[in-house]
């Protein structure tokens, strides 16, 4: 009996009313918006890729989609992680540490060298090098 | 009687004023049914948009000069079927120009088909292709319709979202890259987020003998969003002096002309361009998306055998794109600026 006359009183008084009203409304509407952030979901992006980390050299296939995003780094020694590369020559597998070129002004051939340059085996000096595949 | 001011507050003539308590309680329940409907309606905006485009697209697979037409609408499978009604082109048959979804390695494929991955994707409506930068490529075997030449016209149209613009990545190539003396192209276009501040300038393209570069766009566009690329080529006459074809050679992005090019051949001439382009047709190399054709015999000599002349032999991949890709046209005509525009208008999200 109590209960129900504090909710009748409660109910009588139309500001507290309204205002019991608004939170219940506001309730609803942050509900709404939670399940709509808690169902949303990313599009896939990037691809399955090997990566070699660049500190302890443990390899593994991860989805990467910008290989320079910090989360992109060695579950063992929490270092970052490359591309993973692999030399035709000698076949010794590498992470590619990416350096930027600079290509002002300079012809598709030139650009090319540079990138070639840039994946050259450590071990052989080969440019004959292929990223590695998951298969 | 004379009412009171008092009586009018008070709500005495039925006259009664909302609270601002009230008030709130109308703009939530708003709200409310604002964030119950939105998801409802972008997902019709999305589908209209889809409709229009998929519209649009079939039409331009109706256009006599268009040879190839990806729409990328299969989801699953190892071809990338042409949708092109027929082309103006001796001998056409639309399944020539067919894609084939192919691994570097030469194993089965690894590339991934993204459904609703590609524009308007978040609503389910457009299909894409990941290729992953790694081993990935899609070959067009027939070379006949897209062996242009320096007096042809042609326009390359693609949408295309990198996962990172990185130096080289190369959306489509019609090329044979070896040395500074032995090197012939077509047409390719890849990225150089490296010319001129970072992000600025953006993509190269070689047709010809031409490599042409911007170190700034003028153009707005999301890196990482999806990007209308589009490749024109135009004949323009002959040059009395040399008697060779001259051209003028357009990129857009998004719609939007990217003006004057730097002609990396004129300012640093001391350095390597494609030196020709014939052999691509004497070789039949064919028309590859995702990746820049190069001389195996100067890329990897160790797997090049000189007593051999097959195409795999002769020929190897480099420069892969990372990244997805939803649409591919190739015309054998040069779209004027208002087309390409209307490309980009009826594509875009």
């Amino acid at each position: 009996m109590m209960a129900m006359d504090v909710i009748r009183n409660f109910w009588g008084n139309k500001k507290k009313r309204d205002i019991a009203l608004l939170i219940i409304l506001f309730g609803i509407l942050l509900g709404i918006l939670l399940i709509r952030v808690l169902n949303y979901q990313r599009p896939e992006e990037g691809s399955l890729r090997v990566v070699i980390c660049g500190s302890c050299k443990h390899r593994m296939i991860k989805q990467i989609k910008d290989i320079d995003e910090p989360e992109n780094v060695c579950p063992e020694c929490g270092k970052k992680v490359a591309y993973g590369w692999k030399c035709d020559v000698c076949g010794y597998e590498y992470p590619l540490i990416l350096q930027e070129i600079p290509t002002l002004q300079k012809k598709t051939m030139d650009k090319f060298r540079a990138v070639l340059e840039m994946q050259r085996c450590p071990n052989c000096g080969s440019t004959e090098t292929h990223p590695l595949s998951i298969n | 009687m004379k009412k009171s001011n008092s009586d009018f507050s008070r709500g005495g003539l039925n006259r009664k004023r909302f609270t601002l308590v009230e008030i709130l309680i109308i703009v939530v329940i708003i709200m409310i049914l604002f964030a119950m409907l939105q998801p409802a309606l972008k997902r019709a905006i999305a589908q209209a948009k889809f409709t229009r485009w998929f519209a649009f697209n079939r039409n331009c697979a109706n256009d006599p000069a268009c040879v190839i037409n990806f729409n990328f609408q299969e989801g699953e499978g190892d071809i990338l079927n042409n949708i092109c009604a027929g082309a103006d082109v001796q001998g056409y048959n639309t399944k020539d120009y067919c894609g084939y979804l192919r691994n570097t390695n030469g194993g089965t494929h690894n590339f991934k088909w993204i459904k609703s991955g590609g524009r308007w994707g978040r609503y389910g409506y457009k299909n894409a292709l990941q290729f992953n930068g790694a081993d990935t490529y899609v070959l067009i075997p027939t070379t006949r319709g897209l062996d242009f030449t320096p007096e042809d016209d042609f326009t390359v149209l693609c949408w295309v979202k990198f996962d990172k613009l990185s130096l080289g990545d190369c959306p489509f190539s019609k090329s044979l890259w070896g040395t500074a003396t032995d090197a012939a192209c077509q047409y390719d276009l890849y990225s150089n987020p490296w010319a001129g501040s970072f992000g600025q300038g953006s993509f190269d393209v070689d047709v010809f003998t031409t490599c042409a570069t911007w170190l700034s766009t003028d153009v707005d566009f999301e890196e990482k969003g999806w990007i209308h690329l589009a490749l024109r080529y135009q004949h323009t006459g002959i040059n009395e002096a040399t008697g060779d074809a001259e051209g003028q050679i357009s990129v857009f992005v998004n719609g939007q002309p990217l003006g004057d090019f730097i002609d990396t051949t004129e300012e640093n001439p001391s350095t390597a361009s494609a030196t020709g382009w014939k052999a691509c047709v004497d070789l039949h190399i064919p028309l590859i998306l995702g990746g820049a054709g190069c001389y195996r015999k100067y890329w990897s000599p160790s797997t090049y055998d000189p007593t051999s002349h097959t195409l795999e032999n002769e020929w190897l991949i480099k420069f892969l794109f990372k990244g997805k890709m939803d649409e591919y046209l190739v015309y054998k005509r040069a779209l004027p600026d208002s087309e390409i525009r209307g490309h980009y208008d009826m594509g875009k999200e």
